[in-house]
């Protein structure tokens, strides 16, 4: 649909002012202006950093020291191969996306169901009420999580589970108890992922659901075949936030001290070069080695778009 | 199946089961926000208090005026009894009347204290009150002198016939009031509200700004103008959102610390946004394109120009979306911590407030006092905006 109209500005440009030179920057002109924000910003922020970061990589590039910097080739990468840190944190930090990923999508399809529901009373209050947690200070949520869940005086075991018969809560220095720790976290942060499904959802046209109705579909059926696909950019909007939040970006949010103990133990790594022993070059290895699985990650993610995201026109991603 | 059976009642039940089931949801999904409330109310000694409720309480103690034995030291404790005076003329006798919360008299520190009193004046005592082991009678105690074995107790009805209880002590159930503590909103003085919201505002009022009015400008090029490899550009869009924050980590520290000497200023927290914000940006293309282009056309003919139309055309259609995207940035701002961390954390006074909520006050009753304080205006701001917050924003559409 863009380019239809596109081409109709263009036209009547053209009538308007007579191009003679360079007829294709003349086009283009506008466009570029408009963008040129962005694009200046992404060439400062983004991709002379990635540049600068593959750069150092390959030296010894030390904060104290910027003027004294050596090749030294691989060393860096070598090193990371060989710590034993690395494929613990890097598998703490797949077992942490795995874990609270699906928890997220999951949870926030479920709830932006319940409350677009028509016959909910309130749910608009109840829409800010579910986003409300989104906000709170990740340092506080921290703090709240130690507390709520204190194996002796936390309220999950107090109020929750031993008074409904359950076992024990052990607290989170267990496996299981970290694990729990993790998805409860993980489902105080669904804020925007909610937000713009149940938008998404309110979008989708009524008289689809009438007619499936009257077809006799049930609304399991209706909720697969018909919501489903129609939020599904929402959803893939949705997950790759997450995916993105998980493994050390701020996106739409920023938790970074919820999880200093545990989340993306990854950039603990990251953050331990730079900071503590001011390695900046080393650093930016680890940072690029991040990088790339990220980056492989979501391109996948969007090869597998192209079979279960439904663009209403037609047009992939 | 609805058309076929219809059944008003079974409707109604529905109806209700549903709203059940999402104020439950509700409740559950905000029982730890209850907790911050509960805790922000509550005093550092009942956090440590093991009998406590739940529920901000102080344990509730009776004052008995009573004459001691004389003691030996007379002029040292003369001194003190003439400080002391005054609180004493305002206490209440015999009547059970509450003073501050635990504080135990029996224990070896007061009795010390005690001591160094003035020996023939009548002196305050404040003794901890106890539920009666015998439930029945509803009888409260205030327990006088602590026994291994028995313990002295009396009736705080008539607190003037002490008696010798047989009994453990610890067994007895201490009595609690319930009472909001509001000291923990006061306590850190390093948290200066006003000071750290002052900082706040500035730093992400300038960056939602400069980001919103960015943003717009570049998703209406992406959305309506022709560019140069055009999908490729939007495409190197998308792609910057999934950047991992931490690849232009060290480059950019580097550049705004050593180059650009912005360490302890705002300046690094405000200027890249001023770019604009990628995610935003897609959010706001979506909904532009989504916008029918009928009247633009119109407008071109008439000759406005690409920004004229996009204020006078596309900007007016697109309010929701627009605040929307402008809340998004704004909580972000409020709450961004890492970026703060890392350049002004050697600057007090340039504190934003999110990292003066975490300033690693270590009482968790001033902890969720100082959330709760940051959180008030983007809460305000929530509750205000909801009716556009997300409301109708898209982003199915072509990419």
């Amino acid at each position: 649909m863009s380019l239809p109209l596109a081409k109709n500005y263009f036209t009547l440009m053209q009538t308007r002012t007579v191009p003679r030179k360079s007829p294709s920057f003349r086009r283009y002109l506008p466009g570029l202006l408009l963008i040129s924000p962005w694009l200046i910003g992404a060439l400062l922020f983004k991709f002379a950093p990635i540049i600068a970061s593959f750069t150092f990589s390959f030296t010894d590039f030390m904060m104290v020291s910027p003027d004294d910097i050596d090749f030294v080739g691989l060393k860096n990468y070598g090193q990371m191969l060989t710590d034993r840190n690395t494929y613990t944190a890097l598998f703490g930090t797949i077992g942490f996306a795995g874990i609270s990923i699906p928890v997220q999508m999951t949870a926030a399809l479920l709830l932006a169901l319940l409350f677009k529901h028509e016959k909910v009373f309130g749910r608009k209050i109840y829409r800010a009420l579910i986003f409300l947690p989104s906000i709170v200070p990740g340092a506080a949520i921290f703090a709240v999580w130690t507390g709520f869940l204190d194996p002796g005086t936390g309220w999950l075991n107090q109020l929750i589970l031993l008074p409904l018969g359950f076992p024990p809560y052990p607290g989170p220095n267990s496996e299981a108890g970290y694990n729990f720790y993790i998805i409860l976290a993980a489902l105080w942060s669904i804020g925007p992922a909610f937000i713009i499904m149940l938008s998404a959802m309110e979008s989708v046209d009524k008289h689809l659901y009438e007619a499936a109705r009257v077809d006799g579909a049930g609304p399991f059926y209706r909720f697969l075949h018909i919501t489903i696909p129609i939020i599904s950019p929402a959803i893939f909007f949705s997950l790759i936030i997450s995916v993105v939040s998980v493994f050390g970006g701020a996106v739409l949010m920023d938790r970074s001290t919820t999880f200093q103990a545990g989340q993306s133990p990854f950039d603990a790594l990251i953050f331990r070069q730079m900071f503590e022993f001011g390695r900046l070059g080393a650093a930016s290895a680890y940072a690029w080695v991040l990088f790339m699985g990220v980056m492989l990650l979501v391109i996948w993610l969007f090869r597998s778009a192209v079979h279960w995201v439904h663009y209403p026109d037609g047009e992939g991603a | 199946m609805r058309k076929l059976i219809p059944l008003p009642l079974w409707d109604r039940v529905g109806v209700i089961l549903l709203n059940l089931l999402a104020l439950g949801v509700v409740v559950v999904y905000l029982f730890p926000m209850l907790f911050m409330f509960v805790t922000a109310f509550k005093t550092d000694a009942q956090m440590g208090d093991l009998d406590a409720p739940v529920y901000p309480a102080r344990r509730v103690t009776v004052e008995i005026e009573e004459t001691p034995e004389p003691e030996k030291e007379p002029e040292d404790a003369q001194q003190q009894e003439a400080e002391a005076q005054p609180t004493r003329e305002s206490s209440c006798g015999l009547v059970p009347c509450l003073s501050g919360f635990g504080s135990t008299n029996s224990d070896a520190d007061s009795d010390s204290e005690k001591a160094d009193e003035a020996p023939d004046t009548p002196q305050i005592k404040t003794y901890d009150v106890y539920t009666a082991p015998d439930p029945f009678t509803g009888e409260q105690w205030a327990l006088i002198k602590k026994g291994r074995k028995a313990s002295t107790v009396a009736n705080i009805e008539t607190l003037d016939a002490p008696f010798e209880w047989e009994g453990q002590w610890r067994s007895l159930e201490p009595v609690y009031e319930f009472e909001l503590t509001t000291s923990n909103f006061t306590a850190d003085t390093r948290f200066d509200f006003w000071k750290l919201v002052g900082n706040t505002m500035q730093i992400a009022i300038f960056s939602s700004i400069g980001m919103v009015i960015a943003s717009v400008l570049v998703a209406y090029g992406f959305a309506r103008y022709p560019l140069p490899g055009g999908r490729f550009l939007f495409f190197v869009l998308i792609a910057t959102i999934i950047l991992p924050e931490k690849i232009t980590l060290v480059p950019t520290y580097f550049t705004f610390v050593r180059v650009l000497d912005w360490n302890e200023t705002f300046l690094p927290l405000i200027v890249p946004h001023l770019f604009g914000s990628a995610i935003l940006i897609f959010l706001l293309r979506q909904n532009f394109m989504a916008l029918p282009s009928e009247i633009e056309q119109a407008a071109m003919i008439d000759g406005a120009g690409p920004l004229r139309i996009l204020w006078s055309v596309i900007i007016p259609q697109s309010i929701p979306v627009i605040m929307t995207v402008l809340l998004l940035h704004f909580f972000y701002a409020w709450n961004e911590t890492r970026m703060a961390v890392l350049y002004l954390t050697s600057a007090q006074e340039l504190h934003p407030i999110s990292m003066g909520s975490a300033s690693g006050y270590d009482d968790a009753g001033v902890r969720q006092a100082q959330a709760l304080m940051t959180m008030i205006i983007p809460a305000l701001l929530l509750f205000i905006a909801q009716p556009v917050f997300m409301r109708g924003v898209k982003v199915t559409g072509n990419q």
